[in-house]
């Protein structure tokens, strides 16, 4: 409780469905400065700034203002104490015009209640001067690019004068130039006494912008930079994010796959110059019997894409798919998954399971759904088969009348994976799965999936965790922007490597 | 160990009680509903006459599966044509039959078949270009009394054979075979729903047509089908319903499309999809039916029977589907 | 470019295209009804389409908020219902029935409302369940068409101000400037944004419930105006009156570019497909389809509006 900081958090805490998102996370900020909050993904960066705008109440923990507690139960609440936090493409009407936007929440008006348009429209136009966009006030949001809306949020955000203003990744698809009017911007406030949060993963422009920075590890706090005592080197940021290993709590839960060769092995996947209009560029990449390959890079970057083109569920504009060496075209799900290709999704709730049925109707779903399945259901036949499931993936309690709502979400995830095993997959893509997984499920799972590959069964793996792409692959493939532009191998795929790529740090 | 299982059991019997409590209060309702029917005529609770009420559920039971199909696959599906679809299977089904026996079989075929056909243009409509399955149906159900018209230009001709009259008004131990053609109906569609490939496909469409889609079910493919089978088996109703009145009369079904929803609602089966038992539409017509006889019996006016019904539904459909406001 | 009046915002506008459609439709018109442009001809087909006109605003409203509204063909019934059993033949009874009749609009409305906003039920399913309520209770006033509406009041309705202006022009007028008053408030920024996107409208700080609310109340007021004009068209209460106007101002809405998610469209959009859904009724009429085929063609109409209203949403989707 220092009253020199203008902003402090102490011991926060969050869970979210039993997963810890926050353990012990703290923060200081002072007047008039830019603190960057750095960290892995995964690491509780942007639960903490949602829960210093009030969007999400902490479980456990003190915010202080001004050396003041308070206690925020919504994002309202913050704007009162001018908190502001842009995110991305939150508060943005698409159909309405960038000026209608603008002043949306806050239009002055005449006793009858009528619009005060050109006020409007000159506070609009005072706001994108601010941080000279070029964009015309009569602009459809829709019709903006997505640089121009994300500099439309943060020009928002600067109209309401916060004390506080919290930067969620702000540069993220902004271009060179818009981004030095940001950081001018930024100094601007600096001198005005306003406090900036600056939370990104562009570790170059922490250490451009930056005065301070934190870190966050696993949802802890693990360490502070000052640049005013310290260098500004990006070298001393990365093992902040990434940790040390040889502490017992930090070591590594999961022993490493042995390193193999398979060169000898056949290619089952081949994938040509995928290309999908805005997303993805020239792909190209190969998959051998048997082995993990890995999707790297930070969230967002394409991963997902890459997988749902694979599975079906989404479209590409261009490039070769070959499937044991034969081309194969996809249209819809059910043309992968007839030819041994299975996608566990990485939203269980929403893409995964049926909610308020039973695990065996979820277990046996993909294979009811098969063409050429029979119009009358060997019943019993599959409640064996599904019994062998369940021992498999060791669900706990080992019930197949149980409602998959009623089990934890380590045994929910179980069950997605589940379902394909007795379907003998060829193909095995894994869309981060086990995200919020608790540790023991996530060892069972990954035994599943390396059993499977020991049988000639290929696997691309996505996850949000490196320390699931180190334990379980045998390459890594690096996206950014839509675009392979590393490849990591056995020894090489470590937490360092795979953060100094993915930041495309030197 | 023993803990765990000790807790599934229990669950198990929760979930379950759950669901025979739901069908408890049904039955409690309708003896309840009998009991007031007796009080209010006396006679009410005679054998014949309860078969009488039950036969009059029939028409509704059968017209209320096909509308539980197109609910449990989910989109927020209701067919508002099945009013009308009924009446054009009255019609038609007249006119195919002629009064002669040996009709039957072309009538059996080609009734249902036009109401597949309305129902698949509805389901192309809904699923493909994305109209609220609200007012297609609604919009269809114009296009099908227009039909209806014009093919009879006002007049319908034909009536039912008489192998049919006897199965619409014959009883067999006193009980009308209409009742025992529902009761194979019911074992059948529990059967089809329960251990069918394409019952379990319906439930997953209905209850995250996301995951079904990923799973590899064509769900847009399927669920055009399920409102075409809803258009066959209320047309096939309309068969039913002529057998039983022998000479067609137009807009005979305009009175059941409104229950066969609100049956479904009273029955439990949840209007936003994914879940649902056609013996919960079963019992929720059966409670429809006799309160109507009721209300009819006490005199009262059709006014006061769209009234309770209006009421009925808007009372359910806030107590099923709405969420508190955040 | 700062300029207050950007072309490509008018002919990028949702409801474009019906403005089109509309002077499409207004030439076939013409070519099958004789005398279409004379005077007679256009205050015979003012008469007919005001109501339909005036609830598709109504519909319009309450869609642009992102909710639809089935049951305000059943509103309008039982208003004429209320009006025709309580009228008499003095003005200021007239006067005082118009406004209970404004009053019972708000209310229904109202009960649609707040149903909808605060326990958040589909609004489709609830307001088909209203509808079905307010036409029991029409029914239970006047099972069959009856009442009493002055022939002073109905002819008013039918009469013309100096210089040949039709009476029921006015009510239009009335409409539209009150429509136009509505545009420039900036509540009805808060309409768009509601429609466009709730939980972004929330975050700005706009309170939905109440915009809900507000937008529901200001239906039943158009709803009202059009149930004046039915009643005093007709002259009788009538409880299946209202038939087919919830359907109709759904599909005039549609036709007029608006979309069932909200937030899209100019209000103007409703304005025109009345007119088109009126005049292509009209056409019906003209080319001799006999009374058989009426019904069947209506449907047809209707379905093929809401068609041709999702068409650019198909459109923009293949591209995914």
């Amino acid at each position: 409780m220092n009253i020199s900081y203008i902003l402090e958090a102490q011991n926060i805490k969050k869970s979210f469905d039993g997963v810890v998102a926050l353990s012990d996370a703290s923060f200081t900020l002072n007047e008039g400065e830019i603190c960057g909050l750095v960290g892995a993904n995964g690491s509780g960066k942007t639960t903490f700034a949602r829960i210093i705008s009030g969007l999400i109440k902490p479980d456990a923990g003190q915010l202080y203002l001004y050396g003041s507690e308070i206690n925020l139960k919504s994002h309202l609440d913050a704007e009162k104490l001018n908190i502001s936090m842009v995110h991305q493409n939150l508060s943005l009407i698409p159909e309405m015009t960038v000026w209608e936007n603008i002043n949306l929440g806050r239009e002055k008006a005449t006793s009858w209640g009528i619009l005060k348009k050109e006020e409007a429209i000159i506070r609009a136009e005072e706001a994108i001067r601010e941080l000279q966009v070029n964009i015309s006030l009569y602009e459809k949001v829709s019709q903006l690019a997505p640089s121009e809306k994300q500099l439309l949020e943060i020009v928002k955000a600067l109209s309401r004068h916060p004390k506080i203003l919290i930067l969620d990744e702000p540069t993220a698809s902004l271009g060179f130039k818009q981004v030095e009017i940001l950081f001018e911007k930024l100094n601007q406030l600096k001198q005005n006494q306003v406090s900036v949060i600056f939370i990104s993963h562009r570790i170059w422009e922490i250490t451009r912008i930056c005065d301070r920075l934190v870190a966050f590890r696993n949802g802890k706090t693990v360490g502070e930079i000052d640049f005013r005592i310290q260098p500004r080197d990006e070298r001393l940021i990365v093992p902040l994010i990434t940790g040390k290993k040889e502490n017992g709590e930090e070591k590594s839960i999961h022993e490493k796959r042995p390193i193999q060769s398979f060169e000898t092995s056949d290619v089952i996947l081949e994938v040509e110059n995928l290309t999908k209009k805005d997303k993805l560029h020239h792909i190209s990449f190969k998959v051998r019997k048997g082995e993990i390959v890995g999707l790297g890079g930070l969230n967002g970057q394409g991963q997902e894409e890459i997988l749902f083109i694979l599975a079906g569920y989404l479209r590409k504009t261009s490039g070769k798919i070959k499937i044991d060496g034969q081309e194969v075209t996809i249209k819809h799900p059910s043309h992968t998954i007839e030819r041994g290709v299975f996608l566990v999704p990485g939203d269980r709730q929403k893409e995964g399971l049926f909610l308020n049925h039973s695990v065996f109707t979820n277990l046996i779903y993909p294979w009811v759904a098969m063409k050429k399945q029979k119009f009358i259901l060997p019943l019993n036949k599959l409640r064996e088969e599904a019994n062998q499931s369940i021992h498999t993936i060791s669900l706990v309690p080992p019930d197949l009348n149980k409602l998959v709502s009623h089990l934890s979400g380590g045994n929910q995830q179980k069950v997605v994976v589940g379902k394909w095993l007795s379907l003998s997959p060829k193909i095995l893509l894994l869309n981060d799965p086990t995200k919020g997984v608790d540790v023991e499920t996530r060892r069972n799972l990954y035994h599943i999936i390396t059993d499977l590959t020991a049988n000639g069964v290929a696997v691309l793996l996505y996850a949000s965790d490196n320390e699931e792409l180190i334990a379980n692959c045998d390459r890594v493939l690096i996206v950014f922007e839509g675009q392979i532009v590393d490849e990591i191998c056995g020894d090489g795929i470590c937490e360092e490597n795979l953060v100094a790529c993915s930041l495309r740090v030197q | 160990m023993k803990n765990n299982s000790q807790s599934s059991i229990l669950e198990r019997n929760v979930v379950k009680n759950v669901f025979f409590a739901k069908l408890a209060i049904s039955f409690y309702a309708i003896i309840l509903l009998f009991v007031l029917g007796e009080i209010i005529l006396p006679g009410f609770i005679s054998f014949s006459h309860v078969m009488s009420v039950l036969r009059l559920s029939v028409f509704l039971g059968i017209v209320a599966l096909g509308q539980t199909l197109v609910v449990i696959s989910g989109n927020e599906g209701v067919d508002l044509s099945v009013g009308s679809v009924l009446s054009i299977g009255v019609v038609l089904s007249a006119y195919f039959l002629n009064g002669q026996n040996i009709n039957i079989p072309k009538a059996l075929l080609l009734t249902p078949a036009v109401g597949l056909g309305f129902g698949l243009v509805s389901g192309l409509a809904i699923s493909y270009i994305e109209i609220p399955p609200i007012i297609m149906t609604l919009a269809m159900a114009s296009v099908v009394e227009g039909t209806s018209l014009i093919i009879t230009k006002g007049f319908p001709t034909g009536n039912a054979p008489p192998f049919l009259e006897v199965i619409g008004n014959g009883k067999i131990f006193d009980i009308p075979y209409l009742i025992l053609v529902w009761i194979v109906l019911i074992i059948l569609s529990s059967l089809v729903l329960k251990k069918t490939k394409w019952g379990n496909i319906l439930y997953g469409v209905g209850s995250n047509s996301l995951t079904a889609e990923l799973s590899g079910v064509m769900v847009k493919r399927f669920r055009v089908f399920v409102y075409g089978i809803c258009g066959a088996i209320a047309a096939f109703a309309g068969l039913f319903l002529l057998s039983y009145t022998g000479t067609p009369y137009l807009n005979l079904g305009a009175n059941y499309t409104m229950p066969s929803i609100a049956s479904l609602a009273i029955g439990g089966i949840s209007l936003a999809g994914g879940n649902g038992n056609y013996i919960g539409a079963v019992t929720g017509c059966i409670i429809l039916t006799t309160l109507n006889s009721i209300l009819v019996a006490l005199r009262t006016t059709e006014a006061v029977r769209q009234i309770t019904f209006g009421l009925l539904l808007l009372i359910l459909i806030i107590a099923y589907t709405g969420r508190r406001k955040k | 470019m700062k300029n207050g009046f950007q072309f490509k915002n008018f002919y990028q506008n949702p409801s474009f295209p019906s403005f089109l459609i509309l002077l499409a439709i207004i030439i076939l018109n013409a070519f099958l009804q004789p005398n279409f442009f004379t005077y007679r001809a256009f205050k015979s087909n003012l008469l007919t389409f005001t109501p339909l006109i005036l609830t598709s605003i109504a519909q319009g409203l309450i869609i642009l908020v992102g909710c639809v509204d089935l049951s305000l063909g059943a509103t309008i019934s039982l208003i004429t219902v209320l009006m025709a059993s309580l009228m008499g033949d003095s003005v200021m009874s007239m006067l005082l029935v118009v406004l209970c009749g404004s009053g019972l609009a708000l209310l229904m409305s109202l009960v649609n409302g707040f149903i909808i906003s605060y326990f958040g039920p589909p609004p489709l399913l609830t307001t088909y369940a209203t509808s079905v309520l307010w036409f029991g209770i029409a029914l239970f006033f006047m099972p069959t068409p009856g009442g009493y509406i002055p022939s002073a009041f109905s002819k008013m309705y039918r009469s013309e101000l100096f210089l040949r202006f039709p009476v029921a022009l006015i009510f239009l007028v009335g409409a539209f400037l009150l429509l136009y008053f509505i545009s420039k408030l900036k509540f009805y920024k808060h309409i768009y944004a509601v429609g466009g996107n709730e939980d972004a409208t929330y975050a700005n700080g706009v309170n939905v419930f109440t915009t809900k609310i507000k937008v529901f109340l200001l239906s039943g007021l158009f709803v009202a105006l059009a149930a004046v004009c039915v009643v005093a068209q007709t002259a009788t209460g009538d409880a299946r009156s209202g038939l087919g106007y919830s359907l109709n101002s759904v599909a005039a809405s549609i036709i007029g570019g608006l979309s069932f998610s909200g937030g899209k469209g100019s209000i103007a959009g409703p304005i025109m497909g009345g007119l088109i859904l009126g005049l292509l009724i009209n056409v019906l009429y003209f080319a001799n389809i006999t009374s058989f085929y009426q019904e069947f063609m209506k449907g047809i109409i209707i379905i093929f509006s809401l068609a041709i209203g999702a068409i650019p949403k198909y459109l923009k989707t293949r591209s995914l």
